[in-house]
């Protein structure tokens, strides 16, 4: 039988009571219990209000985690928080992000007249005025000593550069009161179009770093205008990740047997001129520190082309290991994911390997998971290249062109060339020989079982000789 | 208060009366057994410490 229960006040009393029906010398009546409920009433409500405190204080907590005490902007958690946010966002939508750079390096002269006091009180005035110039989807932060970053969401490149201007204008138009007297504070500007392949607010200012200017931005400019960059080639590589204009060419992949093409590797190059060859727009990229970013791009462009490959076969991705080991890698995955039933295998590039292998173990078992294929590119008798191999068990091994093309007149090379197919078996990976260009070396490799291949025997990359149907 | 308590104190006779008594003395709740007309007809110590009252005033009296 369930009582029934009520609470009651009595006095200062919390009381809980039960009543259920009984018999009392045969008479019918109630039995009631009646518990003191005072003292964990009172524990409930502490608890409570604890609890509450505490949630407060962790609130507070995050909020000094992720703001700059000073300006009461972001700092750099905090904007590096929102980027992430945005990022995701923009990927569902396919919107556009702008980032602004600010840079007030005359913060440095205004310490020594009037110290660091008087800097910070500076700081604060320009970084409110930038606030309430901005929108309340906009976010903004102070990244570091005198420098200010802001992300606008939902904004065109050349929108960006109006608001740039606009915040320029509004810390540097009126003087900025400082007691006993004003200053002027003129913050350099840069505006970057987020490309869609960034994974860091690094390579957004690294981006911005090399366009910092002080004067006013223009509002449409062709290109901007070339201002004896520091890196040469630079204002070509930013304009091609802006741009989007990384392009993938195809070049087949063939049963060397048959001589019938089994898949293909695809390949990028940058927009026509003197970045168009990777092995040029890397290395601007190596030195404008935004390697990552470009090869994310240049995957990009990989993965679309793949879309519209037929017939397809098994397609083979580059990556260098450092966007391997650098990009978060559900961010990776997510760029490899393809509505299409498609088989891709990563060729992994083995003249970046600078550290220990090791840790690109659990990179390459991922992908084995997700049923995509690890490859080693390049392989040769480079120093670190067995222990990579041994380390890494790729599925397949790419043997560089260097130990291949014209083996079949090099006894020298050819034997090179036999030892390196001889290593690549034991360790029970499928091999596929670079830089064929002639049926001599063709015959050659067929002597020595090499399964597959590709070279210029069958065409230079592109989109041409009829193999590569990129059905538009 | 359990079930089984009602079922083997609290039916009939004197006798039973104070075994009931007797258990719910040293119980740490209070127990009130009320007629069916609001009367008190019994009240453990418990009880009366938790209404602030004596044993003997509360019963007899009207409960609720």
């Amino acid at each position: 039988m369930t009582p029934d229960r009520t609470e009651l006040e009595i006095g200062d009393r919390h009381v809980e009571i039960r009543v259920v029906p009984a018999d009392w010398d045969g008479r019918p009546a109630y039995l009631a219990s009646l518990r003191d409920m005072t003292d964990r009433v009172q524990a409930a409500a502490d608890l409570k209000d604890l609890t509450v405190a505490l949630e407060e204080a962790n609130q507070q907590l995050r909020r000094l985690a992720t703001v700059d005490p000073l300006t009461e902007t972001l700092n750099r958690r905090g904007i590096e928080n929102a980027f992430f946010n945005e990022l995701s966002r923009e990927r569902r939508s396919g919107a556009n992000l702008v980032a602004v750079l600010l840079s007030g390096e005359e913060l440095d002269d205004i310490i020594e007249h009037i110290g660091q006091a008087g800097a910070d009180v500076v700081l604060k005035a320009a970084a409110d005025r930038l606030k309430s110039a901005l929108r309340p989807s906009d976010q903004i932060a102070r990244i570091d000593r005198h420098r200010f970053l802001v992300l606008l969401p939902d904004t065109r490149k050349a929108e960006g550069s109006q608001v740039a201007e606009k915040l320029r204008f509004a810390v540097g138009s009126t003087p900025l009161a400082v007691s006993p007297r004003s200053l002027s504070l003129d913050m350099k500007v840069a505006v970057v179009k987020v490309p869609p392949e960034t994974c860091s607010i690094e390579e957004i200012l690294e981006l911005a770093r090399h366009s910092l200017r002080s004067g006013p931005q223009r509002v449409t400019p062709a290109r901007p205008v070339p201002v004896a960059p520091k890196v040469p080639n630079l204002l070509d590589l930013q304009s091609a990740i802006e741009k989007n204009s990384f392009r993938a060419v195809s070049q087949p992949i063939i049963d060397l047997e048959a001589e019938r093409i089994v898949g293909h590797e695809l390949l990028t190059r940058g927009p026509v001129g003197a970045i168009e060859m990777p092995v040029d727009f890397f290395r601007v990229a190596l030195e404008a520190n935004m390697l990552t970013t470009v090869d994310l791009s240049c995957l990009k462009a990989c993965v679309d082309l793949s879309k519209r490959l037929r017939p397809r076969g098994k397609l083979h991705l580059n990556l260098l290991p450092s966007t391997i080991l650098g990009t978060p890698s559900e961010r990776l995955m997510d760029l490899l994911t393809t509505d299409d039933d498609v088989s891709f295998c990563i060729e992994i590039s083995e003249q970046q390997f600078i550290g220990d292998p090791a840790c690109l173990r659990d990179h390459v078992t991922a992908f084995k998971e997700r049923g995509i294929e690890v490859s080693i590119d390049d392989v040769g008798f480079g120093r670190s290249c067995l222990e990579t191999l041994i380390m890494l068990e790729p599925d397949v091994v790419k043997i560089d062109r260097a130990y291949v093309d014209g083996a079949s007149k090099d006894p020298h090379k050819g034997r090179l060339l036999s030892r390196l197919v001889q290593v690549s078996r034991a360790l029970g990976a499928e091999i596929v020989a670079e830089g064929i260009e002639t049926r001599d070396d063709l015959a050659l490799l067929r002597d020595y079982g090499v399964r597959y291949g590709q070279g210029w025997l069958w065409g230079k990359p592109g989109a041409s000789e009829g193999v590569y149907l990129a059905a538009s | 208060m359990p079930n089984n308590l009602k079922n083997t104190a609290l039916n009939h006779s004197p006798d039973n009366s104070s075994e009931f008594k007797r258990i719910t003395e040293a119980c740490p709740d209070g127990v009130l057994v009320v007629g069916q007309d609001g009367r008190v007809v019994f009240a453990n110590a418990a009880a009366g410490e938790l209404l602030d009252r004596p044993v003997d005033e509360l019963v007899g009296g009207v409960f609720g």
